[in-house]
């Protein structure tokens, strides 16, 4: 019998900012493996859709002392999340067994509570319809469905590849459905290995380990919403970047110890 | 008899049906359907179903040849992930590599034989048709042969060292004397300047900073890049790092040293850096002092000529202090073995001989070279297959402005640091034909065509990929076709063959598609045959030995199936088989002319405001074919810079009357493109920054004007200098609402 | 007021019209009166429940005849002779042409629709364009693995007695949403009398629900 017990699995991600250098790679990786679709070149800046969004923050000091620091953001998967509990038709949901937040793009009607309840910005909007050059849908992955204009998108830990990972679990006879092991395509493709994915609740696991040093740090601790990424990092400064919000239209905010 | 059909009859019916269709399934189930509808618009992406399955190839898209393994829906080739232990960029893939099966797609492929008439107002391509265009190409070169001219046909081939490259010369010397050249980027051309240190063989240096224990590095992002060149940082066991770099870049900012030197005074920098090791920090050392007592040129030494690079008369000029200087060098001398990597940011193109040969000078007085130091030496991709002299490879700068009536580009390979008009110049007036192999009406090659032959997209065909220039060891593997090819594409040695026999020669067995094969099969066996170094099979991740290989074709079904050769060790030079770099060219002379570094060879005359470096990106190089998800990167989150975002610190700009976003023109002596202002105050003041990366528009997108589409090679010069890394720059805001 | 009782005022009185035509007419009329909702009504209810499928669904023939009868009883066969699973987990569904050739490389009878199989599809290297009743949404995920190999349920649960069937049923697809109809089922109103009748969202929640499987939307949509 296939049932999911709650105590078992909890996905989590754990990202370096140590080792971080803002390559996109990962932010590649998530649209190839997710079929986000590049919105026409006269969309506005803050009408992408990149389910792992890169920010750059600064310490706000100027050459020789300037620093920088990209921080990926992904669904932070918040235990507590606020899009759940504005979104008027249930296309939000947490996944009790696996922790992962379900966004169903079918199901969404296009009222944008979810984008302006999300701290993080983490929620994308189609504003157009997603379209691919002549003979580009050949190299979607079919693990993923398409989405259409006027609905939420956002990402959701690889879904399809944990399906993947389930499939081949029953048909190697495994008894259960969980826990299965899985990569999502970021963790998978970041060259620095600055991404690490797991299962929380694995005992001796990594996640465990990396969320309790001391230099880990989650993105707004304060509201309360129990994000499931937890950022690393030895520098001072940039564990104060979780202190406030950060700018989600594209450019340099001024860092914490901006002026 | 009548019935009297009155409008209160009709509603009773209308009534009656209403309440009928409530009680049957119609409005709720058209309801349903029409739901359902909305999900499936017909232009929704409809993804490939079918079984999934994996095959291994090497990615194509730029020298490095990372590890791919493709993931296929039925037949179609949907994507590429990195292959875990791949020795080529620890088993990682770039964002390039990982959008490769989007190559196949791009909105810029030639579907068909491709013709433009470059004279008119509007050139648009037209398809021709193949075999009437091959016909007359080789009329052209029969009448070039007749005459006896020769060197009036030329081949760039932008990724030399592969078996295609083999067929080039060989199709030239059977023509009679045409020019085979290269267009070195940034790490080709560092190599090749190294060519004249080692006096025995044909050598490649190979230099390994995981035997470093100190490496100094020009400029380059070693340490956060995409990982095809980069470096593993100290902080993860790797060499300590010194970089010099005019920006607070990320690798600057986690170096163990960074020395912020204004741009361009890499030369004196480095001499500098001699002067104090051969004068202070190793004076005591022997071999150093031999090394330095070897002829340089005129009858001096490296010594006599370095005693004119003190610190104190080169830090005024380089920013930095002399005290700056001698700590760097005397880290580098108790750090040993030490390695100097000299490539600078890539993407501004080469580095400059005077700066290339002061670099390997350093590593020469540093003792890299040799057996306990950290640069190695390999054979060079000709030796190592014993290729036949055939037409010596050139540099394209060498090739004499107006002298070619056909040039032929190789545009196989995307993305190198071409600059279009510099190809253009070759040609001997207007009826000179400038013809691509390419599948993109775009790129090195695609751009300033004439004539466009569709070959295969990335993947689509067996070709071969050496080892990348600067590599710690030599390499081989096969990009093996993953797609079904396009219909319309072109095997590049089966036109080539065409158009031999249309130039009214005979095909010889080693030309055309056939010999192409051959000489990749060829190759594998020389390589089992030499018996050295090993295979990773990226199937399983084993690593055989390949003289445990016993079948003699058991290395050709290896890397047909995509596994990598690579060597084990490198070969050491001894100390008598190196000469300083610098016999006669004047070297001496030129060093000190840079000594207060190079700011701006540009047309005389030149003023700008602002010293405008290209470079700051990742992406191989200008001129890149990219694929469309790129855009994610280089226009939607702007997290790399691309060609249309210029860099400059917010204090310059604010003083420029520029606020960031705005739209601006930069204008140098060479030509002006339009611009988006970035903040980025990880620069100095007074300097921009400019990629000379992809475009939106190499990713499908519309270009808008000729001011949008300027390559920043041409921007800087490329066509008229070699070294186009600096010029000086105006930027001013642009008023025409065109943003 | 009471009509009946002895008011002095002087009665109207309604004449009725002495034309027997017209009286006729008149209690036509009203009897139509009455049936008139009645017609809508009946013509409401025929518009749903038998002009509807009429209109909304299309028809098309499958490329091939296919008999699974002889396959499973004469040939001795079992489903997952030929829908099996993959390496990697994942559930073969129609076979490929090749699997047919492993067999029918030339034809063993004399069925036309053999000889078109041999002719048309295998010998060519051809696949058969099927038309699949059981073909799902893009937005839908399902597996046959966790169904079939852990849960352990029968194929026929789902699929009903294909395997006994002769010949291949007329690929029904509704107009609008473009799905197969076996989606929806035989019924317009959805279903059918079997389990297997139609595979829509309800069927597989209600199969969950009985199974006492926790229902999450990601688990069944992609």
């Amino acid at each position: 019998m296939e049932t999911h017990s709650k105590a078992t699995v909890c996905y989590a991600m754990v990202i370096d900012l140590d080792k971080c250098v803002g390559c996109g790679t990962c932010n590649v990786a998530c649209a190839i493996e997710n079929n986000v679709s590049v919105p026409p070149p006269e969309a506005l800046e803050n009408r992408g859709l990149t389910w792992m969004r890169t920010q750059r923050v600064d310490n706000g000091k100027a050459w020789p002392d300037h620093r920088t620091v990209t921080v990926p953001i992904p669904c932070q998967h918040c235990e507590h999340a606020p899009c759940i509990h504005v979104c008027p038709v249930t296309a939000v949901q947490l996944d009790e067994s696996t922790g992962i937040i379900g966004q169903i793009p079918t199901r969404c009607m296009g009222c944008r509570y979810c984008m302006a309840a999300c701290p993080y910005h983490a929620r994308y909007f189609n504003w157009f319809d997603p379209k691919w050059p002549e003979g580009l849908q050949d190299t979607l992955n079919p693990d993923v469905a398409p989405r259409m204009r006027g609905v939420a998108e956002k990402c959701n830990f690889c879904h399809g590849r944990l399906d993947r990972a389930r499939e081949l679990a029953a048909a190697e006879g495994r008894p259960a459905a969980e826990p299965v092991h899985y990569t999502p395509a970021c963790a998978e493709a970041c060259p620095h290995g600055a991404i690490t994915f797991g299962n929380r609740l694995e005992e001796g696991g990594p996640i465990a380990a990396l969320e309790k040093k001391p230099e880990a740090f989650r993105l707004l601790e304060a509201l309360g919403t129990a994000p499931k990424v937890t950022y690393l990092s030895r520098e001072p400064w940039i564990r104060r970047i979780g202190l406030s919000r950060l700018d989600r239209v594209r450019g340099h905010g001024d860092g914490p110890e901006g002026a | 008899m009548t019935l009297d059909l009155t409008r209160r009859s009709l509603l009773k019916f209308m009534g009656g049906a209403v309440v009928g269709s409530v009680l049957s399934p119609l409005p709720w189930k058209l309801l349903d359907d029409a739901a359902i509808w909305t999900q499936n618009w017909s232009w929704i992406a409809r993804p490939p179903r079918g079984p999934v399955s994996h095959m291994f190839t090497t990615c194509q898209l730029c020298p490095v040849g990372c590890g791919m393994r493709a993931r296929l829906i039925g037949a179609s080739f949907v994507s590429a992930w990195p292959v875990v232990g791949d020795p080529a960029a620890a088993g990682t893939l770039c964002p390039l590599g990982l959008a490769a099966a989007q190559m196949r797609y791009h909105p810029s492929r030639v579907r068909g034989v491709a013709r433009r008439a470059r004279a008119a107002a509007d050139p648009a391509w037209r398809i021709v048709d193949a075999d009437a265009t091959t016909g007359e190409l080789g009329q052209r070169l029969a009448a070039c042969r007749s005459r006896g001219a020769g060197d009036s046909i030329a081949i760039v081939d932008l990724r030399p060292g592969r078996a295609m490259s083999r067929l080039y010369r060989e199709f030239l010397a059977r023509q009679g004397g045409g020019i085979y050249a290269t267009a070195p980027d940034a790490w080709q051309a560092s190599a090749a300047a190294f060519a004249g240190m080692a006096t025995v063989g044909a050598l490649a240096p190979a230099p390994d900073p995981a035997r470093a224990r100190t490496v100094l590095n020009f400029g380059a992002p070693l340490t956060a890049g995409w990982r095809g060149r980069d470096i593993v940082p100290h902080a993860a066991g790797g060499p300590r790092l010194i970089q010099v770099d005019p920006a607070a870049t990320i690798t600057a900012a986690r170096a163990d040293r960074w020395l912020p030197a204004r741009p361009g005074s890499e030369a004196p920098v480095a001499l500098a850096l001699a002067h104090v090791l051969v004068f202070e920090a190793l004076a005591a050392d022997a071999r150093v002092n031999a090394l330095a007592d070897l002829p340089h040129e005129n009858g001096s030494t490296l010594r006599t000529v370095l005693a004119d690079f003190a610190p104190e008369r080169v830090a005024a000029n380089s920013g930095l202090t002399p005290a700056q200087l001698r700590d760097t060098a005397r880290e580098l001398a108790a750090g040993r073995p030490a390695l100097v990597l000299g490539v600078g940011d890539a993407g501004g193109g080469p580095l400059g001989s005077e700066e290339e040969a002061a670099i390997w000078n350093l590593n020469l007085l540093l003792g890299a070279v040799g057996p306990d130091g950290a640069l190695g030496v390999r054979p060079a991709d000709t030796a190592l297959f014993d290729e036949p002299a055939g037409p010596a490879a050139r540099s394209l700068s060498d090739i004499p402005d107006g002298s070619l009536d056909v040039l032929l580009v190789d545009g196989s390979f995307p993305g190198v640091p071409v600059s279009a008009e510099q190809l253009r110049r070759k040609l001997r007036g207007p009826d000179g034909l400038l013809v691509a192999l390419s599948p993109y009406a775009g790129g090195a090659a695609g751009t300033p065509a004439d004539l466009i032959l569709p070959v295969f997209a990335p993947g689509e065909w067996v070709e071969d990929v050496p080892a990348p220039a600067l590599a710690a060891r030599s390499s081989y593997s096969w990009a093996t076709a993953v797609a079904v090819p396009a219909p319309f594409a072109l095997h590049p040695a089966e036109w080539l063959a065409q158009l031999e026999a249309a130039s009214g020669l005979v095909v010889p067995p080693e030309g055309g598609k056939s010999g192409h094969e051959a000489e990749l099969k060829r190759r594998a066996g020389v390589l089992q045959s030499r018996g050295s170094g090993q295979v990773f099979d990226p199937a399983d991740g084993n690593t055989t030995d390949v003289a445990a290989m016993s079948d003699p074709d058991l290395l050709a079904g290896a890397l047909a199936r995509g596994a990598r050769w690579s060597d084990k060790a490198t070969l050491t030079l001894a100390d008598r088989d190196v000469r300083p770099l610098g016999q006669g060219g004047g070297l001496a002379a030129r060093w000190r002319s840079l000594a207060g570094g190079r700011a701006d060879a540009a047309k005389p005359g030149a003023t700008g405001s602002l010293l405008l470096m290209a470079g700051g990106g990742l992406a191989p190089a200008a001129g890149a074919i990219t694929a469309p998800v790129l855009n994610k990167l280089y226009r939607e989150s702007g997290l790399q810079p691309g060609s249309r975002q210029l860099a400059v610190s917010a204090t310059t700009a604010r003083a420029l009357g520029l606020a960031e976003g705005k739209s601006a023109l930069l204008t140098t002596a060479h030509g002006r493109r339009r611009v988006k202002v970035r903040f980025d105050n990880s620069l100095p003041p007074d300097v921009a920054r400019i990629a000379a990366g992809p475009d939106p528009a190499d990713m499908g997108d519309p270009a808008a004007s000729a001011d949008d589409r300027t390559d920043i090679p041409d921007l800087c010069g490329a066509a008229e200098r070699p070294v186009w890394r600096l010029v000086r720059a105006d930027l001013q805001e642009a008023h025409d609402g065109n943003a | 007021m009471n009509d009946n009782d002895g008011d002095p005022k002087p009665r109207i009185e309604i004449i009725p019209t002495t034309n027997p035509e017209q009286e006729r007419s008149a209690r036509r009329n009203a009897a139509w009166a009455r049936v008139w909702p009645l017609l809508g009504l009946s013509a409401g209810l025929l518009a749903g429940w038998v002009a509807l499928p009429f209109f909304l669904y299309g028809h098309q023939e499958q490329p091939l005849a296919f008999n699974h009868a002889v396959h499973t009883k004469d040939a001795g066969m079992t489903c997952d002779n030929c829908h099996g699973f993959r390496a990697d987990g994942s559930f073969a569904g129609i076979p490929a042409v090749k699997a047919c050739a492993d067999c029918h490389s030339e034809a063993q009878g004399t069925s036309k629709a053999e000889r078109r199989l041999v002719d048309e599809f295998v010998t060519p290297g051809r696949e058969i364009p099927w038309l699949v009743y059981a073909r799902q949404p893009d937005n839908v995920y399902f597996s046959h693995a966790p169904h079939v190999r852990r849960a352990g349920i029968e194929c026929r649960r789902c699929h009903g007695d294909q395997g006994l069937s002769t010949g291949t049923p007329v690929y029904q697809f509704n107009r609008i949403s473009t799905y197969s109809r076996n989606i929806w089922g035989p019924r317009i109103s959805g279903g059918g009398p079997n389990p297997w009748d139609s595979m829509k969202m309800s069927d597989c929640t209600d199969c969950h629900r009985e199974r006492g499987v926790r229902d999450h939307c990601l688990m069944c949509h992609k």
